[in-house]
């Protein structure tokens, strides 16, 4: 078997892609085994992986890129969004419980009191019983949250990056990927996600990345070198046969090469 | 060349000295939001009052009864467990205007938070979810070093209230514990320590309750009889909806207690200062 990383996506890619995606599948049972509070269950995982489902989940973080106006929110989405297209597979975890089933201890992490009536009185209820079908939202994230749930889901994406990290792969958890596989419909049933990207390059893609990388990743220097190339190579025209310079055909002459 | 025996693997000084290689874990973690994570690692006479309060919040809580009598019977046994202590200030919030806090915006929830940051039973809140999110996703990561180290090891909620609420790891709004060693298995999970602190009739009493319909008869009258024991049918018991003032009464109880604990505790640390 053949391993190389480049070119994208060419058997020796797909055959590297095939390993990572074994890793993946290893960070998802990592993530269900996670010591949750209670040991309730509560994490869903999606595995996704291929050009054409990194490339939706890209675009749909450049289309949220465009929900806030700081500059610091849209650079970080676009810059994310590269790395979905250089990952070579994408972990989601969500927790189905936040929204619709809390831990109902009273903690005090949502609101700051000893009850669960922050999140109660602001969802649908029927006897006390939060409605699962009633959770339409306008937000990115669809609050109020039981904070315990969400900060299980906290563990979970920490159990699979540790497996990440005992296997030697890059991984790295992003808000950003987590809300477009959200509005995209990856989840059945969780209100709140963040996507872990995965991958085994030989530069870490998700490390020391250039200013407005969206312009100048690597996909996007080769395509425009690609680009320049093909103008490049017409513009000085000349015969390959007859040599391009006087002096080295010159040379030639000397050396008796060409009579 | 010194001999080591059973009883010097491990010693206090070998379990912080893993509980600070999960500490440096949790703080090295790749985040979501970059959140800053704050450990504290507590041993010895200083786990004493995180034992008490556990027992006290204990009283209200089957749960934590049995993590605090496993506590109790380590720290006796002169073996006592090291507690890693993670910890997080949730209410800084990112900048994301997600909505997962359930403010429309950042601002809102900055306003909500300046308002009403308070305690609840065990935590400060309000939260932003993304701190939230990245300290447990540090507890794990500290978890899962104590787990390549092989030492027996529980990720604790109870513990990390208690230690939490007496202050050990500062400017803090949660808290949760890795309670690490002593050398062994079955302390944290299958435990063998807490065997004789629930009856068998406190446990069945317990599933009745919880799992009501496990224990249903027939139920087309619409008021199905308990099956608590085999001759049920000639004195049945019934499940009801209805208020327990003592259950009611005990819970309020053990909250005073656990703050007169708390506040008994802050007194007496300022005045030795």
């Amino acid at each position: 078997m053949y391993i190389n990383e480049w070119p994208p996506y060419s058997p020796a890619d797909i055959n590297k892609k095939e390993n990572v995606l074994l890793a993946a599948k290893l960070m998802a049972n990592a993530a269900l085994t996670t010591p949750l509070m209670g040991g309730v269950d509560q994490i869903e995982v999606v595995l996704v992986w291929g050009e054409e489902d990194q490339e939706r989940i890209a675009r749909k973080m450049e289309e949220l890129a465009k929900v806030n106006k700081s500059r610091r929110w849209q650079e970080m989405f676009k810059t994310e969004a590269v790395m979905v297209r250089e990952s070579d597979a994408i972990l989601l975890i969500g927790n189905y419980r936040a929204a619709d089933t809390p831990l109902d201890v009273g903690c005090g992490l949502c609101s700051g009191k000893d009850n669960c009536d922050f999140v109660y009185s602001r969802r649908k209820t029927v006897a006390g019983v939060i409605d699962h079908t009633e959770l339409e939202t306008d937000m990115l994230i669809n609050g109020p949250l039981c904070m315990c749930r969400v900060s299980d889901m906290g563990e979970a994406i920490g159990s699979a990056l540790a497996v990440a990290n005992r296997l030697l792969v890059d991984a790295r958890p992003f808000m950003s990927v987590g809300l477009a596989a959200l509005k995209l419909g990856y989840f059945k049933r969780s209100q709140i996600a963040v996507g872990v990207c995965v991958a085994a390059r030989q530069k870490n893609p998700f490390v020391d990345v250039l200013p407005y990388y969206h312009l100048f990743c690597l996909d996007r220097v080769v395509d425009n070198l690609r680009k320049i190339y093909a103008i490049l190579r017409q513009v000085y025209w000349y015969d390959y046969r007859k040599g391009l310079e006087k002096k080295l055909m010159e040379e030639d002459e000397e050396e008796g090469g060409e009579e | 060349m010194p001999v080591y025996k059973d009883e010097d693997i491990d010693t206090t000084e070998e379990l912080v000295r893993i509980a600070k290689l999960c500490a440096l874990a949790a703080k090295r973690a790749p985040k979501v939001a970059d959140t800053e994570i704050k450990t504290s690692i507590i041993a010895g006479d200083d786990l004493k009052p995180v034992l008490e309060l556990l027992e006290i919040l204990g009283e209200g809580s089957a749960f934590i009864r049995g993590d605090a009598a496993v506590m109790r019977k380590l720290m006796e046994s002169g073996r006592p467990p090291v507690v890693l202590l993670v910890g997080v200030d949730a209410s800084e919030s990112v900048g994301w205007n997600c909505g997962a806090c359930g403010f429309a915006t950042c601002g809102e929830f900055n306003k909500f938070c300046r308002e009403n940051k308070s305690l609840g039973y065990f935590a400060m809140g309000p939260s932003c979810a993304w701190r939230i999110v990245d300290h447990g996703l540090a507890l794990s990561y500290a978890a899962a070093t104590c787990a390549m180290h092989n030492v027996e090891n529980r990720v604790q909620t109870s513990v990390g209230a208690s230690a939490f609420l007496l202050g050990f790891v500062e400017n803090c709004t949660f808290a949760v514990a890795i309670t690490i060693g002593p050398a062994g298995a079955k302390y944290y999970y299958d435990r063998t320590l807490t065997r004789d602190i629930y009856t068998e009739e406190e446990i069945l009493d317990m599933l009745m309750r919880n799992f009501p319909t496990s224990f249903d008869d027939f139920a087309g009258s619409g008021w199905p009889r308990i099956k608590h024991i085999p001759t049920w049918m000639g004195d049945p018991k019934f499940s009801l909806i209805t208020k327990v003032p003592e259950v009611e009464e005990k819970i309020k109880e053990v909250r005073q207690k656990a703050t007169q604990y708390v506040i008994e505790y802050f007194s007496k640390k300022y005045q030795q200062e």
